[in-house]
């Protein structure tokens, strides 16, 4: 019985391993704690980074559409009657007086209907636009979406 | 134990229950209570983010050949954010000082502004509106040159930057049209309400303002940028493309005004159409606004009769013209035909009132031809008695007369008609609504009448939108029929007798190298108690052409002319320049090449 005991003893860690053991324990932990959090803080800093982004470039987007729009304004003023008969007048064109006109029998022509701006209409076609998952769900959101999926294949749902 | 206890437990589980309760209370309140509901909503939605409303760009306008009439334009609202004012640093100054220098904005008043807000809660106040985007381009220039002086001290820069801060600079959108004077009574313009909304007026902006300034879209913007979303595309508002020619609307415009200062006449009005479609090519309307200068209007109408857009909006009794209506009608009804004579004393009795030609002759036995060549009134007011009052006047009604005709554009009158089942009809009125007297309409609504003529009797619905541009889409917009009030064959008779008229007298109306027809029109203004006694005149003149394929129909009207009075000699020489113009602009050969062609 003595003998056993004295094996035991002799088996059993001493305490200050046990102490080690757990404060390294502790340690890994904690590690590994810190680790997922600055993981964590990482992914959403640059989440809420991407997140600016977007508005920042969604307001970039307005104002150059406005810029567009002014600048097709623009050209329509230096296009415009007055503008452009000012210019044929200074570049030393005139009125054409009506029996100065020529006219061409070609047979077979057809007139271009010049008012088409823009394509016939057809069948709707449905555009979406949206921003892919990455760029708005946090890591949270991305595992749980990894597990739900994960929890689905298992169900056997998927073939 | 449980004794001292035991009251303490009731008194807790009651406190929990009576919560319990409370909080159910409140749910069922909440659900029952919806308008409670949804401000609470609000409040949590408003510390979650705010919403936006996005009022897309105002649809462009166009002319028949894609040419730019009313586009947009990007300006800025200059203001002044207060919580960013250092009262103590000069940023009052500064602003004022920037304002002043880039913006023309006044020094003082922009300083006694940003150092005093209107009230202590005021976050914001606007400064100016509508200023152009080159200026604040230049004030941006500069800030970017300070930025890159390497002369100046960081400090110095970032003062410069600290000063300005409070100064906020607002894009937004501006209508704007190339040629503000060119066919302004056609467009409208855009102003503003009270609550700075943008929304048209007149013309075709107020018309078709619904689709032109598109569907306001509403987005929640998260205050949390982890939530943030892309906004869903923003559809423009849908652009118009009008039946107007840019070219031919300048030269009719021009033609105009020269005509009336020759003619010393008040006010005036020049529509082309195309029959066969209803298309308005041109439409002049003089005085017209400066529609860059759209507050003016209320200066303008405030000071006399300003009429927007007279073509659609002014009645007057249109004299002889309408006999083209009559003789139409009577034709159609087969109660006259184109040799039918009529011995013409000069006058004639109808309901009680006598009825005198213009020269007060009488001219003997006259053709039907003969009548409207000589524009007899004691003729045609008898053939409008040989036709009857239920058929006379159901014929001008089917001619559109005293309705509107539709056309798309806000503020069309329908005119005045008296029909027999009026009270203040009476028998009379048949001899002189057959001239056109004490019956009045609009310009359109002649040229619309008139162009059933130059239609094989039918009446297309005059429209001034051509197509619709939608998501990158065009729509054309397809005519239609008004109304068919006589047979193609009345049509072509009347035709040809009118233009066989202007022949024989070689009018002034002819235009070289094509066949038209047309009527004179002098219509007498009454002056209300006096009857017509004023010795004023509204000279009209309607012509289209070419007779055998009729393209165009002119209608002009000038309101007391003083050089003459008489339509033949101030409204008709007007047709051929504006036929010029027509045949010129529109593609359309004289007619020996036409029928070479076929």
């Amino acid at each position: 019985m003595n003998s056993l005991h004295r094996l035991a003893q002799a088996y059993s860690t001493t305490p200050w391993r046990k102490q080690i053991s757990t404060g390294m324990l502790i340690l890994v932990l904690l590690l590994g704690m810190i680790l997922a959090a600055s993981l964590y803080l990482d992914v959403t800093a640059r989440t809420l980074a991407l997140g600016r982004a977007i508005i920042m470039m969604e307001n970039e987007i307005t104002e150059v559409e406005m810029i567009n729009a002014h600048l097709r304004t623009q050209l329509g003023i230096l296009t415009s009657s007055a503008m452009m008969e000012k210019r044929a007048l200074e570049m030393g064109f005139r009125r054409i007086e009506p029996d100065e006109e020529i006219y061409l029998i070609v047979p077979g022509y057809i007139p271009l209907d010049q008012s088409l701006t823009a394509s016939h209409p057809k069948k709707a076609q449905s555009v979406t636009y949206s921003l892919p998952p990455i760029y708005t769900q946090s890591l949270i959101d991305w595992l749980r979406e990894k597990l739900d999926d994960w929890a689905f294949f298992e169900r056997g749902s998927r073939p | 134990m449980s004794q001292d206890y035991s009251s303490r437990y009731i008194l807790l589980g009651t406190l929990f229950t009576v919560m319990a309760a409370l909080i159910f209370g409140q749910h069922v309140s909440l659900l029952l209570d919806d308008q409670r509901g949804e401000i609470l909503e609000e409040v949590r939605a408003s510390h979650l983010g705010s919403i936006w409303t996005i009022h897309p760009p105002r649809g462009l306008i166009f002319d028949r050949k894609g040419q730019l009439l009313a586009g947009n334009e990007m300006v800025y609202e200059v203001g002044v954010d207060y919580r960013s004012i250092d009262k103590e640093a000069s940023d009052a100054h500064t602003i004022a000082l920037t304002s002043n220098v880039y913006f023309g904005l006044d020094y003082y008043k922009v300083k006694v502004t940003v150092e005093n807000p209107p009230n202590p809660q005021q976050v914001y106040f606007p400064l100016a509106k509508g200023i152009e985007k080159e200026k604040v381009d230049q004030l941006q220039k500069f800030l970017e040159i300070t930025e890159a002086d390497s002369r100046l001290e960081r400090a110095e820069k970032e003062r410069l930057a600290s000063h300005l801060r409070g100064l906020v600079l607002q894009p937004y959108m501006k209508r704007v049209y190339p040629e503000p004077l060119l066919a302004s009574n056609v467009l409208g313009f855009v102003g503003y309400t009270q609550q700075g909304l943008p929304l048209g007026y007149f013309g075709v902006e107020a018309k078709y303002n619904e689709m032109l300034a598109g569907t306001p879209v509403k987005i929640w913007v998260p205050n949390d940028p982890r939530m943030v979303q892309d906004f869903p595309p923003i559809p423009e508002g849908s652009s118009l493309i009008l039946t107007i020619d840019r070219e031919l609307q300048a030269a009719v415009e021009k033609i105009l005004e020269e005509n009336i200062q020759k003619t010393k006449a008040v006010t005036g009005v020049i529509v082309v159409l195309d029959p066969k479609t209803g298309e308005i090519w041109a439409m002049a309307s003089y005085p017209r606004l400066d529609i860059s200068r759209y507050w003016d209007y209320e200066v303008i109408s405030q000071k006399g009769e300003f009429v927007f857009n007279r073509a659609i909006s002014a009645m007057y009794e249109p004299g002889s013209v309408f006999k083209v209506l009559t003789m139409a009608s009577a034709l159609d009804k087969g109660v006259v035909t184109e040799d039918t004579t009529y011995l013409d004393k000069g006058a004639i009795e109808v309901g009680g009132l006598v009825i005198y030609n213009w020269d007060r002759a009488g001219h003997g036995k006259q053709t039907m031809q003969g009548c409207m060549q000589l524009s007899l009134n004691v003729c045609l007011a008898w053939v409008a008695t040989q036709l009857g009052a239920v058929d006379f006047y159901n014929y001008l009604q089917a001619f559109g007369i005293g309705h509107t005709t539709g056309i798309d554009l806000d503020g069309e009158r329908a005119g005045i008609l008296k029909l027999p089942q009026d009270q203040n009809w009476s028998e009379s009125e048949i001899g002189t609504n057959s001239f056109g007297q004490g019956v009045s309409a609009t310009p359109i609504q002649m040229a619309a009448a008139i162009s059933a003529l130059a239609n094989d009797g039918k009446i297309m619905r005059p429209h001034i939108v051509r197509a619709i541009l939608k998501d990158g889409e065009q729509f054309m917009i397809t005519p239609s029929v008004s109304s068919i009030p006589i047979s193609a064959k009345t049509a072509h008779t009347l035709t040809e007798m009118l233009a066989r008229s202007l022949e024989a007298e070689a009018s002034a109306a002819l235009v070289e190298g094509y066949r038209v027809a047309g009527k004179t029109g002098t219509g007498e203004i009454a002056i209300p108690g006096a009857g017509y006694t004023s010795g004023e005149t509204n000279a009209s003149f309607a012509g289209w052409g070419p007779v055998d394929d009729p393209r165009f129909v002119v209608y002009i009207w000038l309101e007391k002319p003083k050089t003459s009075i008489w339509g033949s000699e101030v409204a008709a020489p007007i047709f051929p320049k504006v036929v010029e113009q027509i045949t010129l602009l529109m593609n359309i050969p004289p007619d020996r090449y036409r029928k070479a062609a076929h």
